[in-house]
């Protein structure tokens, strides 16, 4: 029976040195759907798989192969990336490398890019974001238009508010929120529900999370954010040293993050 | 001067039995009644074409006698061919294209038997070039291979080489081919039921790949494959859309899948008489649908009971015998009908030389898994065994008696006997929903029927559904919930359903609560309409993991 699916593990890997563009490929005859999540990242899901891994990935290397780059092919893919990137032919048009991904592979790449997997192909009818696994820790994805027109230019104008207050500065915010994935929170020991909120000081935009530990959690809170964005980094909720339980986290906002995303994930590593 | 030596002939006809696909044997066994009958009809034949050739001063030698065996069988007709001059004909097309008995029953597929060299030098090649360091995907060496075979001759020396130099180039005129032609996001319009981007790019480089290896590359590369990725989505289209019946296929029901690999083969073996050349060959050799095949009348006659426990074992004599009868009952059912290629893939398994999680061929190994645990309750005699079955049974039942000995029992023993064929089950779930879910295109509900199956078939021996609901639980007895395993699992107790269950852990992993979850049923009873409604591929198996009769024991 002639069949070629994702889940078949054939992969393939190019890199376009003119642009500094990684692709990866993973073979299979089904359909699929690609979208573009920001200048750094496109991936292709199959329409049909509402658990399978990417099909194909864009990624912009301007600045190599970074560990979030690294956490997300995983680690057979970003050998094969090193592999293209080292050859010695670079220079005269694209390499490929090939290889082949067992079961095991396969399922860790498709739980590695589930949030991603579920905003392309809009597979959850709730809102709840989708748990990922990342390189031993879990992340999520949050994205919603209330997030994108609040980075984008001009001040958030949501019918819909919630709590306002005051920070310490006088400053008028207004605080959103959402929930993430029990099993995120409870690795994270924070509750799940996450508020966040844009606004402006000294003529810059800003972008605030806070989150509340979880009660009778002993072990340190770890949990970083940062915007699903090219060259953003990852920032620790730490302890708000006014409020009793609450962290918070500021994270920075350059001038391509209109409709970007907010990453979440676990640190459970003791540094 | 050789007369036609019967007690060898017969031998070899009881070889090529054993490999005959279940379409063909059920078929023969209809007309005939029953093996005996068979085999006599054969060998009838095949004397009458021996006794023909001498008459004009042609003795065919023992050595032959397999591919005569071949040559009384009609693959079409699937019947046994009665005119001896045809089989001769036959014959001498087998014996001078050197079609080795491995593709011998294969090859009657061929409807132009012109292209038996081809055929057979195509599956060589393949052979060579997937034994060795490849990543490509079988059905792309195929095509690749029966289309430089044909264009630059099949006594080209290093073909397996050339083979392999043009899929890597297809691999970097895919690369430059991709980094030309920018993306298109959303869904993409040029692909009915089946397709994308990559694998047509991959097809149309593959094209010009094997043109440019064959000197026959007349337009600059870039334009070759940029203008062969429209031709080929053309052609794809052509393929999936054309109503059935206008087909030229042989059964009526040809899966789409088939039809657009097909068309692939088309494009990749060039223009009009190479095209159907390497197309024909590639369905040749890639008809195969055994791995979900429903099983056929007389094998499974099973009565679902619980596992029984071998004969009381007290003498010494007991155990052997029990050992050798369930290791012959064993051994039919991991091998019998399984042609010859795919014969070392069960055989290296059993040896253990398979590591776990590789897919290859692995709908085969847990379809032979599923056939070896209900072995276990048959109780009817054990069928015949052929000539290379009944050579590995001295081992198998020294295996057996020695697991009888040590008190296994039941499904243990076939726990014991069959290696790991995956780390996580969920992992495999996903690999068989796919592969289902592409055999079953076209028809409504697939995702839902493909989850269910694969959710309620993948299982170690020792694994069983519950056909009936269980208490719901947001979180698994053994910690897992829906979104994680965590990194220490408790073990469940024995009679809980866990669907997160090692290979080596016995118990249930399915449940129809379990299963209606997981295939995004409305709830239990659904479950059961669903499982007594399908008619898609592993049918047999999806009843017969709940136990259910079968209303009658042969497939579609």
């Amino acid at each position: 029976m002639p069949m070629l699916t994702a889940w078949d593990g054939h992969v393939r890997v190019n890199y376009l040195p003119r642009v500094h563009r990684l692709r990866v490929i993973v073979l299979t005859i089904e359909r699929t759907l690609l979208r573009r999540l920001h200048d750094g990242l496109a991936c292709e899901f199959v329409i049909n798989d509402p658990a399978g891994p990417p099909t194909f990935v864009d990624l912009d290397l301007a600045d190599g192969i970074t560990d979030d780059i690294r956490a997300l092919l995983g680690g057979q893919i970003a050998r094969l990336a090193e592999a293209v990137l080292s050859d010695p032919s670079l220079g005269h048009g694209p390499v490929s490398r090939s290889g082949r991904l067992n079961l095991l592979d396969m399922e860790t790449l498709a739980r590695t890019w589930a949030p991603y997997r579920d905003h392309v192909l809009n597979a959850r009818a709730e809102t709840r974001p989708s748990l990922g696994s990342w390189a031993g820790e879990l992340w999520t994805l949050f994205r919603d238009s209330a997030l994108a027109a609040a980075l984008r230019a001009g001040p958030v104008d949501a019918p819909a508010l919630n709590a306002r207050e005051v920070d310490q500065s006088g400053d008028e915010s207004e605080w959103r929120h959402f929930y993430l994935p029990a099993g995120l929170a409870d690795i994270a020991t924070v509750e799940p529900r996450v508020e966040w909120t844009v606004y402006d000081r000294e003529g810059e935009r800003r972008l605030t999370v806070r989150a509340t530990a979880a009660a009778g959690g002993a072990t340190r809170p770890r949990l970083l954010v940062g915007l699903d964005a090219p060259r953003a980094e990852w920032v620790p909720l730490v302890a708000d040293p006014e409020v009793d339980g609450r962290l918070t986290g500021n994270v920075p906002l350059r001038g391509d993050a209109a409709d970007a995303a907010l990453r979440f994930r676990t640190d459970t590593e003791e540094t | 001067m050789t007369a036609f030596d019967e007690p060898e002939f017969r031998k070899s006809a009881a070889a090529v039995r054993e490999y005959l696909p279940s379409d063909i044997e059920e078929h023969l066994l209809n007309e005939h009644g029953d093996w005996a009958a068979v085999l006599n009809e054969m060998t009838l034949r095949a004397a009458a074409t021996s006794t023909r050739l001498a008459k004009h001063g042609r003795h065919l030698p023992v050595a032959v006698y397999p591919q005569l065996a071949v040559a009384t069988i009609a693959a079409r007709s699937k019947g046994i061919q009665h005119n001896p001059t045809n089989i001769a004909k036959t014959l001498d097309r087998l014996v001078a294209n050197d079609v080795p008995m491995e593709i011998g029953l294969q090859s009657r597929w061929l409807t132009d038997d012109s292209l038996l060299g081809l055929l057979a030098c195509t599956w060589r090649i393949e052979r060579e070039v997937l034994a060795g360091p490849t990543t490509a995907p079988p059905m792309i060496v195929t095509m690749v291979a029966a289309a430089l075979a044909r264009s630059l001759g099949s006594t080209t020396p290093d073909l397996a080489t050339r083979v392999r130099a043009a899929l890597d180039r297809a691999d970097e005129l895919v690369a430059a081919h991709l980094e030309r032609v920018p993306p298109r996001y959303g869904v993409d319009s040029r692909f009915v039921v089946l397709g994308n981007a990559e694998i047509v790019g991959l097809v149309a480089a593959c094209r010009t790949a094997v043109l440019e290896a064959a000197g026959r590359l007349t337009e600059p590369v870039a334009d070759s494959v940029d203008g062969g990725f429209h031709e080929v989505t053309r052609q794809l289209r052509r393929a999936l859309t054309t109503p059935l019946g206008r087909r030229d296929f042989r059964d009526g029901k040809e899966v789409d899948s088939l039809a657009a690999f097909t068309s692939f083969a088309r494009f990749i073996g060039g223009t009009s008489e190479d095209g159907k050349a390497v197309a024909a060959v590639f369905e040749c050799l890639h008809h195969d649908l055994m791995a979900l095949d429903v099983v056929t009348r007389g094998e499974l006659d099973i009565s679902f009971d619980n596992v029984p426990e071998p004969k009381d074992m007290s003498a010494p004599t007991d155990l052997l015998l029990a050992a050798e009868l369930l290791a012959h009952h064993l051994l039919h059912a991991l091998y019998a009908g399984v042609p010859p290629i795919q014969r070392e893939v069960v055989t290296k398994w059993l040896a253990g030389e398979r590591p776990p999680d590789d897919q290859d061929e692995l709908l085969l190994l847990v379809e032979r898994m599923r056939r070896a645990t209900h072995t276990l309750v048959q109780r009817t005699e054990p069928p015949e065994l052929g000539p290379d079955l009944r050579a590995r049974l001295p081992a198998m039942t020294t295996k057996v008696k020695d697991m009888l000995l040590l008190g296994h029992t039941g499904t243990e023993i076939v726990n014991v006997l069959l290696p790991t064929l995956w780390t996580r089950r969920s992992a495999a779930i996903r690999f068989v929903q796919s592969q289902l879910r592409v055999a079953m295109t076209s028809r409504q509900a697939v995702g839902q029927k493909s989850r269910l199956v694969a959710s309620a078939v993948v299982r170690a021996p020792s694994q069983w559904v519950i056909a009936g609901a269980t208490p719901a639980a947001p979180v698994c007895a053994c910690g897992a919930d829906e979104d994680r395993l965590p990194a220490k699992r408790t073990n469940p107790a024995e009679d809980q359903v866990c669907p997160h269950r090692t290979w080596d852990e016995p118990g249930p992993v399915e449940s129809y609560t379990t299963l209606a979850e997981f295939a995004d049923l409305a709830g239990v009873d659904a479950v059961r309409v669903s499982v007594r409604r399908y008619e898609g591929p592993w049918r047999y198996w999806l009843r017969a993991a709940f136990s259910l009769v079968p209303e009658s024991a042969i497939g579609e």
